[in-house]
């Protein structure tokens, strides 16, 4: 009895793998992320959603070298959230942390810091995901009506948002690398109290 | 072999290749500066469906709804609307009896897949940039929702923004639909009076209405001035 053409398909799971390298994402954290794991996912999914755009564009030449430019942004937002997740569930170093933090790493309010930070981070990559895909679109549809002065218009617009998009996100990490206006530091898991403050009283109420 | 020994055995197989395959990518030092050929890596995406350039034209041909790659979803049903439009023209041709009108509708026929291959291009572009539709995705919305310190759901549009993939699609899907209403209209006009004397400014009529369908096919029919990125940001 001969195998089926079933038995010679490749696994869903080694399939995606191999999309996820050839993409040269960053490494996935390893382990269980618990309720960062979505999050994470996420993300993930909207930076295969970027190399979908760049597949889009084609050889046009200004949109894919805008796209191919930033990838590495994108790239380093990734990994940033990626290195934001596995230190929320506690699995790198709290070397950033208080003293108190140290004895209690599972503080509620850490964790609400935590998640909010990554929830910020998304927002931003997300926001330049949707730029790039709208001017790899607009881009499409310029090359379809070559004569049309307003399909070009529109590539302009959309190259002026990602741009503006790129902007917001390199500014999201400088801030994040700091303290932010919301009291936060680079993993969302503040270490003065003002931030506590802050962000415990949006909180509670 | 007891089960522990068999779920060892099993577990490097279903594990190693995942986790193999992106360190490596990880440890290319080149990797974070060197960007990726995407087509390349989503086209070996595609391949789980994949298909060959004759299959492509079989599939226009008989109008399967389910032959492109394009999703579970939004995509998948405006495309099968297109080939339900086509289909529905089959079904007015059969209806037909024998003649010179028929054979000037079969006549027309061949032209339709050029159409729906506009359809299938766009809606694949549609399902690969917008995989969860053209609203945003409602997991990433509940995930959001849940942030404890302010709802950050706002802070991005319920629509991602779409220069003109659906639009494009809506209007190929109008298209096809007028063509396949003009030869029910034709065929019902027919049967009410055999022996109409303008069948032949209808048929003209269709045959141009396949014509503008297959030049305006690209051409999005409206512009949505919401889409603009000034309004997006």
């Amino acid at each position: 009895m001969t195998a089926g053409p079933m038995a010679e398909r490749t696994p869903v799971a080694t399939r995606v793998a191999e999309v996820l390298a050839a993409l040269r994402l960053p490494p996935s954290p390893r382990g269980a992320l618990g309720e960062f794991g979505p999050r994470y996912a996420a993300a993930r999914q909207m930076a295969t959603r970027y190399a979908a755009a760049m597949a889009v564009v084609g050889d046009h030449p200004e949109g894919r070298a805008r796209l191919t430019e930033h990838w590495p942004a994108i790239r380093r937002q990734l990994e940033r959230i990626g290195a934001m997740c596995e230190h929320a569930v506690g699995r790198q170093p709290p070397y950033r942390r208080s003293r108190r933090k140290r004895r209690d790493p599972y503080d509620p309010k850490a964790r609400q810091r935590s998640l909010h930070a990554v929830h910020q981070a998304v927002v931003r990559l997300e926001r330049m995901v949707d730029a790039a895909v709208a001017m790899s679109i607009a881009v499409v549809l310029a090359g379809i009506d070559p004569a049309s002065a307003r399909r070009r218009a529109e590539v302009d617009d959309w190259v002026r948002a990602l741009t503006d998009a790129l902007r917001e996100l390199e500014q999201g990490q400088l801030d994040d690398d700091g303290t932010t206006d919301d009291g936060t530091d680079d993993d969302g898991v503040g270490d003065d109290e003002a931030g506590e403050d802050r962000v415990g009283n949006a909180v509670t109420g | 072999m007891t089960a522990k020994a068999v779920n060892q055995a099993k577990a490097p197989d279903r594990n190693t290749p995942d986790r193999g395959a992106r360190d490596e990518a990880a440890r290319d030092p080149g990797a974070p500066d060197r960007a990726p050929d995407p087509a390349t890596a989503l086209g070996s995406a595609t391949a789980l469906g994949s298909e060959t350039a004759l299959d492509r034209a079989t599939a226009l041909d008989r109008a399967d709804a389910w032959a492109a790659p394009v999703g579970f979803g939004f995509w998948r049903a405006l495309y099968a609307d297109c080939c339900d439009a086509i289909l529905a023209y089959d079904r007015v041709v059969a209806t037909m009896p024998a003649g010179e009108l028929r054979e000037r509708l079969i006549e027309l026929r061949p032209e339709l897949p050029e159409l729906l291959d506009q359809a299938w291009t766009v809606a694949e572009l549609a399902a690969a940039l917008f995989p969860a539709g053209p609203q945003r995705d409602p997991r990433l919305l509940k995930l959001l929702s849940e942030d404890p310190v302010l709802d950050l759901r706002q802070t991005i549009q319920d629509r991602p923004p779409d220069p003109g993939l659906r639009t494009a699609l809506f209007g190929i899907r109008e298209q096809l639909w007028r063509v396949a209403e003009d030869a029910g209209r034709l065929a019902w006009h027919v049967r009410e009076n055999p022996h109409a004397t303008d069948l032949t400014a209808w048929l003209r009529g269709l045959a141009d209405g396949v014509a503008a369908a297959r030049a305006a096919g690209w051409t999005p029919v409206g512009y949505d001035e919401d889409e603009r990125p000034e309004a997006w940001s």
